[in-house]
């Protein structure tokens, strides 16, 4: 059986005695420290750098140098810019938000109604009238509920001006409308107001009209 | 005035504060004597030694890298001083004279103490004999007297790594011990 264990060596290590130096040995050290002592800064401990955001911590010189010149650079392009395109930017900064209207689809059904109501003051039957559909979609298509829309004739005499509220499918129907150029204008809460010119054909045998118009910011 | 800690002067000293640097002596020779004490079991070589272990820090402190304490990077380079020493060929005359020269004498002491004091002898060349990882590990430990984690920063290894080595360390010694008994 052995002598000597692990722990025995443990306990021999631990308890052998530590004898003091002798009086004159810490001057003979700090006699030879150096006039200058180089340390790299890798060395400091952190303790110095609590000025520094932690963030810093392992960033390279390059890289942030790197990335604020691209901030300069883009933001240069930025002030460049606004001033040059005034209107545009304004336009814009005004229309965040807002919901725009993409389409204005205007349907002239191919068997005008002859059982169209007549219009107020005007006698059923005076004249054919077709029903007209007008369905408005916001950019991304999906429909424009809530939305006015009005028909208002070109210099026609004996016409007048039609106005419906679109439904929840974003159409707007007109049951009776005389055949004539009309100013088409639709406006809502939330959505720039747009017109577009539209046409509503006499010809009863006409096939459906799909009209699309781009929305316009007035100014 | 409470004393500034360790960091606070290892900051002064990259800023060349030779005051700071005698800080640090203060703080860690008799430590580091100590060291060198039980390991060439001299006190004047130790002494020695213990000189030449700050001439050669001062040489290399642009490498000292702050991952451990300033003392247990010390300890290292006691450790390369005294291998440095021992491996030389007058070096091994000397340390063997000097051995001699501070055994105890036998006819003066217990033959308890005797043995006592030729156990230590053998634990210490026992030591020295050690493979270089394993014997800077048990001489910070146990001589030192450094803190596992400390060891482990210092070698760039785990906690675990560092009781592995150690306990490996012990069986090696109480082998080699047990040898020399028999």
């Amino acid at each position: 059986m052995s002598r000597f264990t692990p722990k025995q060596v443990r306990r021999l290590l631990a308890a052998r005695p530590t004898p003091a130096p002798p009086a004159s040995l810490a001057d003979r050290i700090k006699a030879e420290i150096p006039g200058s002592i180089r340390l790299d800064g890798a060395a400091v401990p952190p303790g110095r750098r609590w000025l520094l955001p932690s963030v810093s911590e392992g960033l390279r010189p390059s890289w942030l140098a790197a990335a604020s010149l691209l901030l300069v650079a883009g933001v240069g392009v930025v002030a460049a810019y606004i001033p040059a395109q005034p209107d545009d930017v304004w336009k814009w900064l005004a229309l965040s938000g807002v919901v725009h209207i993409d389409d204005i689809v205007v349907t002239v059904p191919a068997a005008p109604s002859r059982a169209a109501l007549p219009s107020p003051g005007e006698s059923a039957g005076a004249a054919a009238k077709n029903g007209v559909t007008i369905v408005v979609l916001d950019e991304r298509g999906h429909p424009c509920a809530g939305a006015s829309v009005t028909l208002e004739p070109l210099g026609g005499a004996g016409t007048q001006t039609w106005t419906a509220t679109t439904g929840g499918g974003g159409a707007a129907a007109f049951p009776a409308v005389e055949p004539a150029s009309y100013r088409l204008r639709v406006s809502a809460p939330g959505i720039a107001p747009t017109q577009a010119t539209v046409t509503v054909g006499a010809d009863r045998a006409a096939t459906p009209v799909v009209l699309h118009v781009r929305a316009q910011l007035e100014r | 005035m409470e004393p500034a800690g360790e960091p606070i002067l290892i900051a002064a000293l990259a800023d060349g504060d030779r005051a700071a640097a005698a800080e640090l002596v203060d703080r860690t020779y008799r430590n580091v004597y100590a060291l060198l004490c039980r390991l060439a079991h001299d006190p004047d070589l130790a002494a020695d030694l213990t000189q030449e272990t700050y001439r050669r820090a001062w040489a290399a402190i642009g490498s000292f890298d702050g991952r451990s304490q300033f003392g247990t990077w010390l300890y290292r380079i006691a450790m390369n001083t005294f291998l440095n020493h021992v491996r030389r060929p007058h070096a091994v005359v000397t340390l063997d004279a000097a051995l001699g020269a501070t055994l105890p004498d036998h006819d003066q002491l217990a033959d308890e103490r005797v043995i006592e004091e030729e156990t230590q002898e053998r634990l210490r060349q026992a030591v020295v004999a050690l493979p270089d990882e394993l014997r800077f590990t048990v001489a910070a430990r146990y001589w030192g007297d450094v803190p596992v984690a400390e060891i482990a920063k210092a070698d760039g290894i785990s906690e675990v790594a560092v009781r592995k080595r150690l306990r490996r360390a012990l069986r090696l010694l109480a082998l080699k011990l047990q040898e020399a008994d028999s």
